[in-house]
């Protein structure tokens, strides 16, 4: 199958479902008015969206959409019986009424509509005997504390080369480390026409280098040195250079032992 | 049949159960009465109830969401009329907090049951210090009056208890506080 790249038409009407989406979330959100919302066009709008769909991506928003829409239309629902019912007052006017009124007055509204509830907060006879055999029980507490074996709390001592054998340190400075891996991006990424798979760059002739690859990428993304993207008609990440337009999100990634 | 005796001693049990705070939350659920009184739990409840109206208290049965079975719901003792304000304060309420939970449950039903919190915050702060109003709406939202879900302000199961929602709207309203308190 050829995959055939979105046209200006088609992302301007991807761009409008987005909005629809987004406007149905705020709505619901909100609490506002959801007769606001056009459902008619809306459903306009991913019709027309619906036929030019080609990849699955699409077919996700469009049903991300609908769904939001039929929420919409729930809420328009319960909107119409909530301003049936003897509950409903005009927001507005209940904010003037709390802004206007001072605060003895609406406390003393309050307390004619208030019936608290009783609970007696007591101890009742088995917690005190609880509470008796737990005393009784109870060690003092010098031979509580003196448990721990005198002298473990000695201090131990690491030379720099002993923490590097341990892995507790890197032998090389972590900017240099850093340079080195980002050069390597850079190289490949001119190579490969801006676009570089993720395995490919983390892999490494052992598990622990492919993880400290995966750390040092993860560092060079996160200060926006290079950037990452996902392409879910592959379902795999790719390095690329960084792009202002990126939104910034956290994503985990699992590393294998092959990288 | 079930002997007066045992009927009596039964919701003696029950009173015990719902007015005794085990947990943080006061009452008791209908499945830990089904427990303790049997199967007929709803009928010794209702003889509680009656005995209970004559000292001006109710018994009264709350669902915490969306569920109907009354073994999920919440048993909890009210007082059956209104309380003076006096009687509100010596509970250990401030005038300030009880006109933040009523301008709060006010603006939140008139608003459909749920508001975000920046829109609630801003309504309160109109009359108190931010500092105070969120102290005071994270102490309802403790306490059960109000409901929290990511920044979404909604009326809490213990608003829907303990107060006449549509009286609350109705004297706002009407602005008739002639009498009240």
């Amino acid at each position: 199958m050829v995959k055939s790249k979105p046209t200006l038409k088609r992302r301007s009407v991807r761009r409008e479902v987005e909005k629809i989406i987004a406007q149905c979330r705020l709505t619901i959100k909100r609490g506002a008015d959801p007769f606001q919302i056009d459902v008619k066009s809306s459903l306009g709008v991913l019709r027309n969206f619906l036929k030019s769909a080609s990849t699955l991506d699409d077919i996700c928003l469009d049903g991300e959409a609908i769904y939001n829409l039929s929420t919409v239309v729930e809420s328009q629902d319960r909107w119409v019986k909530f301003r049936s019912s003897r509950l409903f007052v005009d927001p507005i006017l209940i904010e003037s009424r709390i802004k206007s009124i001072s605060n003895k007055v609406l406390a003393r509204i309050f307390v004619s509509c208030w019936t608290p509830i009783a609970s007696i907060e007591t101890l009742t006879i088995p917690s005190i005997d609880l509470a008796i055999d737990y005393w009784n029980r109870l060690k003092p507490i010098k031979s509580r504390w003196g448990r721990l074996p005198k002298g473990s709390m000695k201090h131990l001592t690491l030379s720099p080369d002993e923490a590097s054998r341990l892995g507790l340190i890197y032998d090389r400075r972590f900017e240099e480390q850093l340079s080195s891996i980002e050069e390597q991006i850079r190289k490949l990424l001119a190579s490969e026409g801006g676009r570089v798979e993720y395995s490919i760059i983390v892999r490494g002739k052992d598990w622990i280098e492919a993880v400290t690859k995966a750390y040092l990428v993860s560092f060079l993304v996160s200060s926006g040195r290079i950037g990452m993207t996902y392409d879910p008609s592959t379902d795999k990440f790719y390095i690329t250079p960084y792009s202002n337009y990126d939104k910034p999100k956290s994503i985990a990634i699992s590393i294998g032992i092959g990288g | 049949m079930k002997s007066r005796k045992d009927i009596d001693e039964r919701a003696r049990r029950a009173l015990q159960l719902i007015l005794l705070q085990r947990h943080r939350k006061p009452g008791v659920k209908g499945w830990e009465l089904r427990r303790s009184l049997g199967k007929n739990y709803l009928s010794i409840l209702e003889y509680l109830n009656d005995k209970l109206d004559s000292y001006g208290l109710c018994v009264k049965m709350v669902y915490e969401g969306e569920e109907t079975n009354p073994d999920q719901a919440r048993f909890i003792v009210t007082v059956k009329d209104d309380i003076k304000m006096s009687e509100a304060i010596s509970a250990g309420w401030r005038i300030d907090e009880l006109a933040i939970l009523a301008a709060s449950v006010a603006y939140i039903a008139s608003r459909q049951g749920s508001v975000s919190s920046r829109e609630l915050i801003h309504l309160l702060e109109a009359k108190f210090p931010r500092w105070f109003v969120e102290a005071t709406l994270r102490r309802l939202i403790r306490s059960g009056y109000l409901e929290q879900d990511r920044d979404t302000i909604m009326i809490g199961w213990r608003s829907k208890a303990e107060i006449d929602i549509s009286k609350l709207l109705e004297l706002l309203v009407r602005m008739d506080f002639e009498g009240i308190g």
